[in-house]
């Protein structure tokens, strides 16, 4: 009888250990990390007698928790790979929504400049036309400013929130640590019951920390998990955290890098991050904030460039040669602060065609010198000359130039265009400073003979010409003389058909054949304030194909740039969306082992119930046959 | 498989949360009327709206510029109208004056007439546009192009830069006309030679202006020895004709109650009255003359002019090259006219072709950027059934568990 009462009292015991744990899955069933638990019921050791073996009921062997290391780092993986994205995306909007009005953005804006001067080239002796152009001129630097604004708080957002992922970072990977920590002193305390509660912590924990950066983990032999960050940094080894911190780059260009200290070293790894929100924010600024603000500084350069030669080209209405109208920011070059050499590098921008969006990494490895993408990572060829100490380097579109002394391992960030439309302005704000006369008025003499005319008459470099009225004479259909105003010769020679005649800075072509004693006068255009050929000329620089090697107009390179900036976003866009239903998935799945389902909560606590008063009905009926036992001896007494 | 009651509720949740911001995004195209609204709607359309809107934009402002050359051309129209006009007046009075039933104060009053014509054709020549601008200036339309020296001569000071404007792709017009390809470079004489009776004549032989039978002849002569022609009469009715170099070129016989043509080396002019033996005539080839100067040499003539019958016939000779002249001014005046005239007629073609070519760019940009709104509207329908059932099977489904009946 006694085996039956403690036989029952087992069952009672291990039932409501059961309904314990079903009563604590039904309560976290909303709780974020927690893994249903079971009570592992087995059948107490039973007692051999000479009857056989008598069971001696049932205890819990322990309680454990539902759980898939598998499915818990695909689901982490899923959700950094999420996350990523998801950042990019946002962020991308940003760009994206700067440019959403085709009629107002800076192609438009541009368009208008062009017309504005081509409004100036119908009536170039107004100076209500020409202030129309300076107007306009100033309404594309502001176009260009306000972008940049954009991309610069852009930046900045993205600097902010690397710092509060740095900290967010380091913080769960303490928490972390210190759960190592109990959990190891919970195992070892001698009980060897898992500690299911500090386990899903720590799961929950490593699950937020997957949000933030991509992360890898180990489980080790006892029961500390170590955390790797992305190519396999330790974020969290046992009980020993590092700490993540945003520190300014070797180059102080004012973007925020990745550090991490682990006792004594610092190391920068952000070049090795990926995943998560955190790696959106570094894809974002490698891929689209940088290549995006020096896309509009190329556009800033090329404008400014072709507009100033152009200008340069003709005559203002004063009948001056035409001044530089716009100033744009040059190239910067930023030192890194580990270099052991005393060299310093200044850059200008030399050709156009080659010009790029990317940043470079210009390093010296003790002989040569290198120019490194830092997006791709690609080498640029650089062609190098050193003369008197002065090493010029060419590349990129960039003249770099290299004074003092490097070592190797030195290495410069060269930005390109980077710095372009922060130094964006008008030089002028006298309308007459534009040059839309040409420099040259040509006639030819009316009493003529020949069939010669002039086909053009150019200045190819203003700044080489002398200016001058000049006569040019033939003496016969292959001799000529070019006098000046005076009547002195300036210049003598055969002339061959189609070949230029060019003096003092000028280049005349001739169509057909002069006669003797034929002449044209190539004279100053000082006055010709009702010209407009420089104009015509202005007004056609946004389709002058410079870009690229010459393959791409300015005005094509702004447009493609506004492709590119909404493919990268649709591309992030469509990639969050991917990587949600990923996530989801993902999350189903791991669910669907470590989720509390009510209606098996519901079943398991019948089933238990039912055990339970069976189990209480077995501790009555043996109540009842000892009752019944000593009722009898009772009656024999 | 095996659903948690927390994954059943969130991905019910994120159904209708997908459901709402595809709903969300089809109401805006609906509201926009645009089927791209950000450049990651459709990052090809956005790059070619982008070119259409620059191109659309640029068809305004060839029209713009077409409008411009236009006023410019009319202004300049009326201009070279008005000149013709008169020298019309001009001509006529130099008709009149021919006529030889003038007295030398008649022949006075017709110069008078004729200097306040010129006058006014000199302000013509000057005519300035709304904006100052003089319009047969060349380049240098802030100066007075034409101007009467100190030695009362007119000059043209301008420069002959004709500016132009694109006003289609492929197709720039020229605005304006420089002064001295309208009133200055006058091919003089007939075109091709000048004539002249030599002032000391004493005879009464008036010669015309002559005209070209063989212009080849007239060339080769020409290139042979360059220069002026001399017709002298030995006597009354005897001629010879020398070149520049004094060689004999033609000699004949002059019937001085006939009158009659004298021809040699291509050309021929035609003689009237009576030449005294040792009177000569030059013939000349023709240079230029700005029209100022030949009117200028016709009222100084008129003034001049003697009351003899010799000083008559000098006076007849010059008049018969003035009227060439003149005629050649008006011819010069009527062709820049007809080209102000077919530049005005390519803008207003140019103009309605443009039209045509910015209608077309439009539809393109409708195209690319409307929205069809038949799709749109059913798209919505579709996406509204969908959330209208997600939520409604949440509703049903959350009302199942198995609690309710223990």
């Amino acid at each position: 009888m006694g085996d039956m009462l403690s036989t029952g009292v087992t069952g009672l015991l291990a039932f409501q250990t059961a309904l314990d744990t079903i009563s604590n899955n039904i309560s976290n069933v909303n709780t974020p990390g927690y893994s249903e638990e079971t009570a592992n019921l087995v059948t107490n050791p039973a007692t051999p007698t000479n009857n056989g073996w008598i069971g001696n009921g049932v205890s819990v062997s322990d309680v454990t928790r539902s759980y898939s290391n598998f499915l818990d780092a695909q689901t982490q993986a899923a959700t950094s790979s999420y996350n990523q994205f998801n950042t990019v995306s946002g962020l991308a909007s940003s760009i994206n929504n700067m440019f959403s009005d085709p009629s107002t953005g800076l192609s438009a804006t541009l368009q208008s400049f062009s017309q504005a001067i081509q409004s100036m080239a119908n009536a170039p002796s107004q100076s209500s036309s020409r202030q129309a152009v300076l107007n306009q001129a100033q309404a594309v630097i502001s176009q260009f400013q306000s972008y940049q604004n954009n991309l610069n708080q852009l930046g900045g957002q993205v600097n902010t929130q690397i710092q509060s992922e740095a900290s967010t970072i380091s913080s769960l990977a303490q928490n972390i640590a210190s759960l190592n920590q109990s959990i190891m002193a919970a195992q070892s305390n001698g009980t060897g019951q898992p500690p299911n509660s500090l386990l899903d912590q720590r799961n929950t924990l490593i699950d937020q920390l997957s949000q933030d950066v991509g992360v890898s983990t180990v489980t080790q032999s006892d029961g500390s998990v170590s955390v790797f960050i992305g190519s396999g940094q330790a974020l969290v080894v046992g009980t020993q955290a590092a700490t993540l911190s945003a520190t300014p780059d070797q180059f102080n260009s004012g973007q925020l890098d990745f550090s991490l200290s682990s006792g004594k070293t610092t190391t920068d790894i952000t070049s090795q991050l990926s995943g998560g929100s955190l790696g959106g924010l570094l894809q974002f600024r490698s891929q689209q904030l940088i290549p995006g603000q020096n896309a509009l500084g190329q556009a800033a350069v090329t404008l400014t460039s072709l507009l100033n030669t152009q200008n340069e080209a003709g005559l203002d209405q004063n009948g001056n040669i035409g001044a530089a109208l716009m100033a744009v920011g040059g190239p910067l070059v930023l030192t890194s602060q580990t270099n052991t050499g005393n060299a310093s590098v200044t850059a200008a921008v030399s050709n156009l065609g080659a010009l790029t969006t990317s940043n470079y990494y210009l390093q010296y490895n003790g002989t040569n010198w290198n120019l490194i993408d830092t997006a791709s990572g690609a080498a640029t060829a650089l062609t190098a000359s050193t003369a008197g100490g002065v090493t010029t380097l060419t590349g990129a579109g960039l003249t770099l130039t290299v004074t003092g002394t490097a070592q190797a391992g030195d290495q410069f960030l060269v930005e390109p265009t980077g710095n372009a439309v922060s130094g964006l302005s008008l030089l002028t704000t006298d309308p007459a400073k534009i040059a839309a006369a040409g420099p040259l008025v040509t006639a030819a003499a009316s009493t003529n003979t020949g069939s010669a005319s002039i086909a053009s008459a150019t200045v190819p470099n203003t700044a080489a010409w002398t200016r001058g009225n000049y006569t040019l004479s033939f003496t016969s259909p292959t001799a000529y003389t070019v006098t000046d105003a005076t009547g002195a010769t300036v210049q003598s020679g055969a002339y061959v058909a189609g070949t230029p005649i060019s003096f003092n800075g000028i280049n005349v072509t001739l169509n057909g054949t002069p006669a003797a004693g034929d002449s044209f006068t190539v004279d100053d255009n000082a006055t010709g304030t009702g010209d407009n050929t420089n104009a015509l000329q202005l007004a056609n620089i946004l389709n002058v194909k410079v870009l690229n090697g010459g393959a791409e107009s300015l005005s094509g390179a702004v447009n493609a740039y506004v492709g590119t900036v909404g493919l990268q976003t649709s591309q992030a866009q469509n990639g969050a969306t991917a990587q949600q239903s990923v996530m989801q998935s993902a999350q189903s799945a791991q669910q669907s082992v470590s989720g509390v389902n009510l209606d098996q909560e519901a079943a398991n606590m019948l089933q238990f119930q039912q055990a339970y008063q069976a189990a209480a009905q077995v501790i009555a009926t043996s109540d009842t046959l000892f009752n019944s036992l000593i009722t009898a001896i009772n009656y024999v007494g | 498989m095996r659903i948690s009651t927390s994954m059943l509720n969130q991905s019910a949740v994120n159904g209708i949360m997908q459901d709402e911001t595809a709903l969300s995004q089809t109401q805006n195209q609906l509201s926009t009327g645009k089927s791209v609204n950000t450049p990651a709607d459709n990052p090809v359309a956005m790059v070619q709206l982008l070119q259409l809107d620059n191109t659309s934009s640029q068809y305004q402002q060839y029209v713009t510029n077409g409008q411009s050359a236009n006023t410019n051309l009319t202004l300049e129209e009326q201009a070279l109208s008005t000149s013709t006009t008169t020298l019309q007046s001009i001509r006529d009075l130099v008709v009149q004056a021919n006529s030889g039933a003038n007295s030398t104060s008649d022949l006075k009053d017709i110069a008078t007439q004729i200097n306040a014509l010129e006058s006014q054709l000199l302000g013509t020549a000057n005519s300035q546009n709304a904006q100052g601008d003089y319009l047969f200036a060349g380049y240098s339309v802030g100066a007075q192009p034409f101007v009467r020296g100190s030695n009362g001569s007119v000059s043209y000071v301008g420069d002959s830069g004709t500016s132009s404007v694109p006003i289609d792709g492929g197709t720039s017009v020229q605005t304006g006309d420089p002064g001295s390809a309208v009133f200055m470079n006058v091919p003089s004489g007939n075109g091709t030679f000048t004539t002249a009776a030599t002032a000391a004549n004493t005879g009464t032989g008036v010669i015309d202006a002559g005209s070209v039978t063989d212009a080849a002849t007239w060339t080769t002569a020409q290139n042979a020895v360059p220069g002026p022609y001399t017709i002298n009469f030995t006597d009354a009715s005897d001629y010879t004709v020398t070149d520049s170099a004094g060689n004999t070129v033609a000699t004949g016989t002059y019937n001085s109650s006939q009158g009659g043509n004298i021809a040699f080396d291509g050309i021929e002019v035609g003689l009237s009255g009576a030449p005294a033996a040792g009177d000569t005539f030059t013939v000349a080839p023709a240079g230029t003359q700005s029209v100022f100067n030949t009117l200028d040499n016709l009222v100084g003539a008129l003034n001049g002019a003697g009351s003899s019958s010799a000083s008559r016939a000098q006076l007849s000779s010059t008049l018969n090259e003035s009227l060439q002249q003149i005629d050649g001014a008006l011819g010069q005046v009527s062709t820049v006219t007809s080209n102000v005239g077919s530049r005005i007629s390519l803008i207003s073609s140019v103009n309605s072709s443009l039209s045509g070519q910015s209608t077309t760019v439009q539809t393109q940009i409708s195209n690319l950027s409307s929205l069809d709104y038949a799709a749109a509207t059913s798209q919505y329908s579709q996406e509204y059934v969908a959330l209208q059932a997600a939520e409604q099977s949440y509703a049903a489904i959350d009302q199942l568990s198995l609690f309710k009946y223990l």
